[in-house]
């Protein structure tokens, strides 16, 4: 059993290799087009593009050999928890790319897609990768049918967010400065955040960094909650007090109206996420010397690509998840909720945000099949919308309170 | 996207009069406005009644509920509503005993407060959150009759574009010199990729996928018998939503319902070692299942008639006959009784032992030896009010208290006497013959059971089937046409489809191809204005 598993860790270690690699070779069949020795630029890109689909492919398969041994070894779909859920949403993302790809062969859409199937699984490896039992709850075969279904249908989505950025990166016009320029700035920003978070939380675990903080809950009794830190302690929890000697004490405490489980450690970790993006984002803004957006669509140019083409793989893509995820997040999901609650429908948070992120994609294919929104609109839109699906998949988990709670 | 709004009926120069509203003629293909760039083929050009001249407040009320406009700020209301909804738990999942006025400010400060006022803390069942659905729906019928029917009679019909306009306005369009020969070896090209053929007056009309096209209605026929399945539970007997606790061995009424259930033995088995995949996670008491072994009865005249019996557990909930057992709750090792000495002090011996529940005491328990004991009043959470009298302050059994008439020979008329919880029977009424001294305690596990009845659920499901069915429709299937018109020596050649117009372009490529024509793939398309 445990072998099968330590396999299993190193399958997906190769399939992350493997998709950082095919993403740097996507790169170089954009960049790399006015090489010396490189035959036409268009031969160069289809050459490489070549390889680049190569490489992802054997990374999907070595990640498919994941799912499988995990399975095996775990006795269940690798699904269950957060670290499962993260990775086989990076495994969705790339079977995307790979069924997107065979029917629009566009080299740039690698170098958009992969990077998102790379941090998924990085974050994913942030929580725990120790595989357990099945908590009652989650023993149903609906388990493997109703979110693997689910994720497949948010993969497309994030292959239709990958080239709605694309499309903007190329689209927006860098000359000047512009409302567009600076949001493209903030999703930029907001993707280095999750990278700064991504990177300090294996660096301080690497090192064994810790801080504890205790609470009085009850005066009565005495009864403490403690809290671990395993990043460094900016915000404390509210009204806790330090255990762990030594090092910087905390700036500030987490204000009293948050209540959540963990709200204080939860807080600390965002405001330090966001600070480590800021300082990735300042770091490269002087090393580009020039709008991040501006210097990657300054890369990119030479792709040479139709935009026309980009608006529509974004749209395909949205088009192709947008059935799957109906299937799977919202119908089997109702038949689960009804054979494990006794009811099809009960607006817990999780099912209220499948139905928010259903409700955003159906006004999305309504502005652009009826009212007529492409390009740019239909670009933001796209984006938007992974916005709403990953603050499903993160945020409803680690923040709300609700039956799906399980992570 | 301009609409044309209140137009008369148009007359085409082929002498065809249109319905208003028309922009395409139906028999000619005729382009009926005066613009240039390329003509939207949304719905065939075909006039809606929403376009009419509003007339009566009918009309007026028919042209909100058709705008696709008016349906997208609705769907964004209730999705940005639903957000809110979510900022804050729900008053049915707050956890808490407190009231909802005195929950949300307490729990969550001024924005708890708010949100308490504003009715956020019970959205979903808000009047004004399920009128929105019940517009959207309406909003769903609506605006597919507007289309659909319009759209399917354009499409049965046809049409056979004789107009230059019409192919010059097309997406995709091209101009080659070309003769009969030519003409009929693309005819043949199309042929091959099972293109379904319609010929005549000199123009061929090539499509396939027309299905495609209807895919979005039949999704919103799926939507509207879907929000009517769940309207359905409003029918007396086809909804029950109820919950009820049943201890090990007790058998208890099923809430709205003329069942009984018997709660045989409740269970929690918990994971052991050698079941972790990974030892090195294991801590003890996690829970592998929960299980309760039920029978159900069914009350005929006084008697409790047993219907069926077997386990539910959770994800497999226990069935009969349209009704659903859950099990979804459990406290474990609770006190559900006292079990008592029955002690003679004359003769200085026990009588016999009884067992009392604290929830549903019996009405007499025969002891042994000729003696029965009676329960002639219990007070769960006992208390003396101002008179002196005794009163139970709640049903929960936090200070119980029995009055008990024992029965028998020496004491044929009855003895009374109190048990009150955690005092000796002798420091009350030290006089009497018999006393009730705590032998043990009766710890057990209690049930929790979710009732259901959803007759709905089935045409839910099968609702859920129709708008899957239009989704793959419309999304996994294209409907693409290719016109074909040979006049002075010249091939007229245009192409529309609902997506995938890359897809298209390969395939007019691989046509021409084989019919040894030779298209540029880029010329041929015309760029869209206005992005």
């Amino acid at each position: 059993m445990t072998d099968l598993l330590a396999w299993a860790s190193g399958a997906l270690f190769a399939a992350f290799a493997l998709y950082a690699a095919s993403t740097i070779v996507f790169f170089i069949a954009i960049t790399g087009r006015r090489w010396r020795g490189a035959a036409s630029p268009k031969a160069h890109t289809e050459a490489y593009g070549r390889r680049g689909f190569l490489l992802a492919l054997v990374g999907w398969l070595f990640q498919l050999a994941f799912v499988v041994l995990r399975w095996i070894g775990s006795g269940h779909a690798p699904t269950s928890n957060m670290f499962e859920f993260m990775s086989f949403l990076a495994f969705a993302v790339v079977l995307a790319f790979l069924i997107v790809y065979r029917l629009y062969p566009v080299a740039l859409l690698g170098v958009f897609t992969l990077p998102v199937a790379v941090i998924l699984i990085a974050y994913a490896s942030v929580f725990s990768t120790k595989a357990a039992p099945l908590i009652p709850a989650l023993q149903s075969y609906w388990l493997y049918i109703h979110v693997t279904v689910a994720a497949l249908g948010e993969g497309a989505f994030a292959v239709g967010f990958a080239a709605g950025l694309m499309y903007l990166i190329l689209a927006v016009r860098q000359d000047r400065r512009s409302i567009e320029t600076a949001f493209i700035e903030v999703a930029l920003w907001a993707l280095l955040s999750l990278v700064g978070f991504i990177v300090m939380s294996f660096a301080f675990r690497a090192v064994g960094h810790e801080v504890v903080f205790e609470r009085v809950i009850n005066a009565d009794t005495g009864a403490k909650e403690t809290t671990i830190y395993t990043l460094p302690a900016l915000i404390q929890p509210h009204g806790a007090t330090k255990v762990t000697e030594g090092g910087i004490p905390p700036l500030f405490e987490a204000p009293e109206w948050m209540k959540g489980v963990n709200a204080g450690r939860k807080l600390n970790t965002f405001v330090l996420s966001l600070l480590a993006g800021t300082v990735l984002y300042a770091a490269l803004r002087v090393v580009a010397r020039a709008r991040l957006g501006a210097k990657l669509q300054f890369w990119l140019k030479d792709a040479d690509i139709d935009l026309d083409l980009v608006d529509e793989i974004s749209y395909r893509a949205i088009a192709i998840g947008f059935p799957i995820f109906t299937l799977g997040a919202l119908i089997f999901a109702m038949i689960w909720a009804a054979e494990a609650w006794g009811r099809p429908w009960g607006w817990d948070p999780k099912e209220t945000w499948a139905l928010i992120t259903w409700l955003f994609y159906a006004v999305y294919l309504h502005l652009r099949l009826s009212i007529g929104w492409h390009g740019k609109k239909s670009a933001w839109l796209a984006m938007l919308g992974f916005v709403i699906v990953m603050t499903n998949l993160i945020v409803i988990n680690l923040v709300l309170v609700g039956l799906h709670s399980y992570a | 996207m301009k609409e044309l709004r209140g137009l008369d009926a148009v007359k085409c120069t082929c002498g065809h009069v249109n319905p208003p509203g028309t922009t395409i003629c139906e028999s000619c293909g005729r382009p009926l406005d005066e613009g240039e760039g390329l003509l939207n083929m949304r719905y065939e050009g075909a006039a809606r009644r929403s376009q009419r001249r509003p007339r009566s407040i009918v009309d007026y009320v028919w042209r909100f509920f058709a705008s696709v406009k008016a349906a997208v700020w609705m769907i964004a209301i209730t999705l940005i509503a639903a957000i809110i909804g979510t900022l804050l738990p729900q008053e049915q999942f707050k956890q808490s005993s407190l009231p909802a006025e005195i929950f949300y400010p307490q729990t969550y400060g001024l924005f708890g407060e708010i949100y308490y006022r504003l009715g956020f803390h019970n959205l979903f069942y808000s009047w004004w959150f399920l009128t929105l659905l019940l517009m959207i729906g309406i909003s769903l019928v609506v605006c597919s009759i507007d289309r659909a029917v319009p759209l399917y009679k354009a499409l049965k019909k046809k049409r056979l574009p004789k107009d230059e306009g019409f192919f010059r306005r097309q997406r995709l369009f091209a101009e080659l010199p070309g003769d009969e020969s030519a003409y009929a070896k693309l005819r043949e090209a199309l042929k091959k990729r099972r293109f379904a053929l319609t010929e005549g007056e000199g123009t061929l009309l090539a499509e396939k996928g027309r299905i495609s096209r209807f895919g979005p209605y039949v999704n919103h026929i799926g939507l509207i018998l879907l929000i009517l399945a769940f309207m359905l539970r409003l029918i007396p007997g086809f909804y029950l939503d109820d919950y009820v606790w049943v201890w090990d061995g007790e058998t208890r009424a099923v809430p709205g319902t003329d069942y009984y259930v018997k709660n045989e033995t409740f269970t929690v088995t918990y994971y052991t070692e050698d079941e972790f995949p990974d030892p090195s996670v294991f801590r003890p008491g996690i829970v592998k299942d929960y299980q309760t072994d039920l029978v159900l009865y069914k009350k005929e005249g006084q008697r409790l008639v047993e219907v069926a019996r077997g386990p539910t557990k959770v994800n497999r909930p226990f069935e009969y006959q349209g009704l659903y057992l859950y099990q979804s709750g459990e406290q474990t090792d609770q006190l559900y009784g006292l079990v008592l000495d029955v002690w003679d002090k004359q003769k200085n011996e026990s009588v016999g032992r009884i067992r009392l529940s604290l929830y549903d005491p019996p009405e007499t328990v025969d002891v042994g030896g000729g003696y029965r004991v009676n329960v002639l009043e219990y007070y769960p959470d006992l208390d003396v009010n101002e008179k002196g009298e005794p009163y139970t302050k709640s049903t929960t059994p936090n200070r119980p208290a029995f009055i008990l008439e024992i029965v028998g020979p020496g004491v044929e008329t009855g003895e009374k006497n109190w048990v009150i919880a955690g005092m000796d029977s002798d420091q009350i009424l030290p006089d009497k013959r018999f006393k009730y001294k705590l032998a043990d305690l009766d710890f057990r596990n209690r049930s929790g059971l979710s009732v259901r009845i959803d007759r709905g659920l089935p045409y839910v499901y099968g609702a859920s089937a129709i708008v899957m069915i239009g989704l793959v429709l419309g999304f996994y299937w294209q409907h693409r046409r290719i016109w074909l018109r040979l006049r002075d020596g010249q091939l007229l050649l245009a192409a529309y489809t609902n997506k995938n117009w890359y897809g298209l372009k390969r395939e007019l490529a691989a046509i021409a191809h084989s019919a040894g024509i030779t298209l540029d793939m880029e010329s041929i398309e015309q760029r869209r204005k206005n992005r």
